[in-house]
């Protein structure tokens, strides 16, 4: 059986002409990503397919230029948040120029939120306790996503990266540039800020 | 409790950034997309490869049609008249340089005529005429003649004209001769043919009407060069004649003491009758010689030489070897330069459009700078 290719390794494959490595990449890591993008960009998938497809495009345009100073991997975490922090700079413009607060900065508005969490028909009478399980759940959740994206931008990113489960922190230190101490103390900053904000919206 | 809140949080947080249901394979879109794009930019920079290889090539072109007309401008086909005549001077010689030349005219007049005596200025025109060193008898003889008003001058012309007819001009030329005061055409001659027709006359003409003869020859064309001398033999004839006077003033005295001796010893006779030959063949000669000087200076010698205005090379014909070894001369000399021209134009094309490569490379490298400034992923 042959030996695994890494990471870099396919990227240079796919730089050679062979696209089939792009699909080893992709199924390796896309899912990771589309999450990670989903949780910076409060829950919104169409965002996340879009900030996802932008780093493909970025990997494949600069494929022959990576120069493994960092793993592939980093690299390209590090390209899908540079692109989720593009669009919600993009987002907030906009809804500067408009007037008014910029969609999905609560989660309330945001399609995928509402895919992902609500529940449009109605509940059989059986399921009643279930029903409210899952609105007390995602009502959690809600919550939960407003106190993530009340946070500053560096504190948001290290925790959703720190709790993303595709990622170490070491790798999370890597793909934030930062040593691993200062992400261990920056984490624990943000866990009690979020703390706070989950801290009044939390029953007592 | 507060070991359960974090771990809660830390299950919603992982919850936050996990995907659920099935992947969109955003990949899929991307490379597609990609491609397009690639597609485009590399059709691109072909194509902007090609406009900057034209250009170069255009400008290079360019400089090859500038600089290959004016080396061959500078070798005009308008080649150097080649009269026929051997020798013969270009019209754009000063006449003094005629006279200086060319050892040809001299011996062109030597051809015509073997009376040709050494130049001096012409003298009612250009000035006093020049003694000849070391004459100073004559001297005395000549200004005897010319207090007496006897002048012995021969005189001498050569015309280069330019007619558009040339044939018309040689038929005017020989018509102003006059028969009638003893003058005559010594010589002619027509080479050529249309275009490259070309004459030249030899005209013996009446010293009293040499000016009246080359004022009249100006009207048949455009005078290229004119050269004119005239040599005074005043002092030659005076002395001639002195000397002529003498031997027969000495036959006469022989002839009277041969009469008076005839009953003189036979030794005696026989040297008085050698004597009286011997002055008799003097005064044959120096009456031979005064009649050729009398004749050269009662009639000027007019060299006439008419061609058409541009003429081209007449090569006169020659023998078979000497046409032989020119063709191969020519086919040479061609060769070379041929291969001196191309040489020089290949070189004008790398040196002339260097500059223009050079720029070339370096928008080029600028470019790729710019395209390679991109920073993968905003980092």
């Amino acid at each position: 059986m042959p030996a695994e290719r890494s990471d870099e390794q396919l990227l240079a494959d796919f730089a050679g002409g062979r696209s089939a490595a792009l699909g080893e990449l992709a199924r390796r890591y896309e899912r990771a990503l589309l999450g990670l993008a989903a949780g910076l960009l409060g829950g919104r998938r169409e965002l996340a397919c879009d900030a996802v497809q932008e780093a493909w495009v970025r990997v494949i345009r600069f494929a022959g230029r990576f120069r493994g100073e960092s793993r592939f991997k980093t690299w390209m975490y590090r390209i899908v948040i540079n692109q989720c922090r593009t669009l919600l700079d993009n987002e907030r413009a906009l809804a500067d120029g408009v007037g008014g607060s910029p969609a999905g900065a609560s989660g309330e508005d945001c399609p995928g939120f509402t895919e992902q969490s609500r529940d449009p028909g109605p509940a059989p009478a059986g399921a009643a306790h279930a029903a409210k399980r899952e609105s007390d759940e995602g009502e959690t959740e809600d919550a939960l996503r407003r106190a993530v994206a009340a946070l500053p931008e560096e504190r948001r990113a290290i925790i959703l990266l720190c709790y993303h489960e595709g990622l170490t922190h070491p790798e999370a230190a890597e793909v934030l540039q930062i040593p691993p101490g200062t992400l261990k103390s920056r984490l624990h900053a943000a866990l009690g800020e979020l703390r706070e904000l989950l801290g009044k919206e939390a029953p007592a | 409790m507060s070991d359960m809140f974090e771990q809660e949080l830390a299950g919603r947080l992982r919850a936050l950034t996990t995907w659920e249901g099935p992947k969109p394979q955003v990949w899929r879109a991307a490379l597609k997309r990609t491609g397009r794009e690639m597609a485009r930019g590399r059709g691109g920079r072909r194509y902007a490869l090609w406009f900057w290889l034209s250009g170069a090539a255009a400008v290079a072109a360019v400089i090859f049609a500038i600089a290959l007309p004016s080396q061959q401008a500078a070798r005009s086909q308008a080649k150097r008249v080649k009269l026929p005549f051997e020798g013969l001077a270009s019209p754009d010689d000063t006449p003094r340089e005629l006279e200086a030349g060319v050892p040809a005219l001299s011996s062109l007049h030597r051809n015509v005529s073997n009376e040709w005596l050494p130049h001096s200025l012409y003298g009612p025109i250009a000035g006093q005429g020049q003694q000849a060193p070391g004459q100073s008898e004559n001297a005395v003889a000549a200004l005897a003649g010319q207090l007496r008003g006897e002048r012995h001058v021969i005189r001498k012309a050569t015309m280069e004209l330019v007619a558009t007819d040339v044939h018309t001009a040689y038929l005017k030329a020989r018509l102003l001769i006059s028969e009638a005061q003893g003058e005559y055409v010594q010589e002619s001659t027509v080479r050529g043919a249309g275009d490259a027709l070309y004459a030249s006359l030899t005209l013996r003409v009446a010293a009293a009407r040499l000016s009246e003869v080359l004022n009249a020859l100006h009207e048949l064309g455009e005078l290229k060069s004119e050269n004119a001398t005239g040599e005074d033999v005043t002092a030659q004839i005076v002395d001639l004649e002195a000397r002529l006077r003498n031997e027969r003033q000495v036959e006469t005295e022989l002839r009277e003491l041969l009469t008076k001796r005839e009953d003189a010893p036979l030794k005696e006779i026989l040297e008085l009758r050698r004597a009286l030959g011997g002055v008799r063949e003097e005064i044959e000669r120096m009456v031979a010689q005064r009649e050729h000087l009398g004749r050269l200076v009662s009639l000027a010698t007019v060299l006439v030489i008419i061609r058409p205005p541009d003429a081209t090379v007449i090569e006169p014909p020659a023998g078979i070897g000497a046409y032989w070894r020119d063709s191969l001369t020519d086919a040479w000399t061609g060769g070379l330069h041929f291969l001196v021209r191309t040489i020089s134009s290949f070189v004008a094309v790398l040196v002339g459009g260097l500059v223009w490569w050079v720029l070339l490379l370096v928008v080029v490298l600028i470019v790729r700078g710019v395209l390679r400034r991109r920073t993968v992923g905003g980092v």
